[in-house]
């Protein structure tokens, strides 16, 4: 795992985190933003060029990568490193609740 | 169609001033047709709120996706000069569907972006005018009577000027990230 990754991405922001989130499934920026509006109650309305430079940023990192591009628009899926990453952030946001609910957290 | 010219310069860091004039050119009756960054080219609409905003992107090759993906989040591609990319809404309810940006990260990486072009741009200029400059002063090379011994040392100044110029530019630039990062209670 390449440590440099690693600082950059841990802790993600919170737009960051959904976007690789979604990106689990094969899907285009628009998806991303709509699905984001639905998983938070319309609380995190990701932008146009918020989503663009985050894209262009984590395909560069390799997290993510282009699959195909239909009527101008490209598509993109979670790499192996994102998947990496993304799994890291969710134990740290696991931890983060479970302390945050008064409990332990013991390292599962 | 009645159209107009307006003569304007802005900076490199002055595009949030620019967003607010054609903003206020734009409730007037006038929309933006394109400029050259010094004659902005206006054509008369109706008289309504609309949201400018510019973004910087560097990517020069053509990625039909990149303004696809602005389309999709309803915005409306007016034109782009250079690295500026010029996008403009009718006023929506809601406060991110406004803004390009929906968080300080990114429109950090924005300023991040402009500062380095700025620099790429005026180090080398402000280097060779420090260097003709210094020749003209510490030697004898320049102090001659033909045409290029005139003018290069008046070019070195005027280089000097500008970069000068580019100074303030980045000032302002640091100080817009500074005060993302460190917002006043």
């Amino acid at each position: 795992m390449n440590k440099k990754i690693q600082k950059i991405y841990i802790p993600m922001t919170e737009t960051g985190f959904y976007i690789l989130f979604c990106l689990q499934e094969e899907m285009h920026a628009y998806n991303i933003t709509e699905r984001v509006k639905e998983m938070t109650n319309d609380e995190i309305v990701i932008s146009a060029g918020t989503m663009y430079t985050n894209l262009s940023k984590m395909e560069k990192d390799g997290l993510i990568q282009y699959t195909k591009e239909t009527n101008s628009r490209k598509l993109y899926i979670i790499t192996n490193l994102g998947q990496n990453i993304l799994d890291i952030e969710l134990k740290r946001i696991e931890r983060l609740y479970k302390n945050s609910k008064g409990e332990l957290y013991n390292g599962n | 169609m009645e159209t107009k010219i307006e003569r304007k310069k802005f900076g490199i860091a002055d595009f949030k001033e620019e967003e607010k004039w054609l903003l206020e050119q734009h409730k007037s009756g006038w929309k933006l047709v394109k400029t050259n960054g010094i004659k902005y080219y206006f054509e008369k609409c109706n008289a309504e709120e609309w949201i400018y905003q510019l973004d910087f992107n560097e990517n020069t090759e053509k990625d039909e996706s990149y303004i696809q993906m602005f389309l999709d989040y309803g915005w409306e591609y007016v034109f782009h000069y250079g690295k500026w990319f010029y996008f403009r809404k009718k006023r929506e309810g809601w406060d991110t569907a406004n803004t390009i940006f929906s968080d300080n990260a990114s429109k950090i990486e924005m300023y991040k972006r402009i500062i380095y072009h700025l620099f790429e741009l005026s180090i080398p200029l402000f280097l060779f005018s420090c260097m003709i400059l210094y020749l003209f002063a510490f030697t004898t090379i320049f102090h001659g009577d033909d045409f290029l011994d005139k003018a290069i040392p008046w070019a070195g100044i005027t280089m000097m000027v500008a970069t000068s110029f580019s100074f303030g530019q980045f000032l302002k630039l640091f100080k817009m990230v500074f005060d993302l990062r460190n917002p006043i209670q």
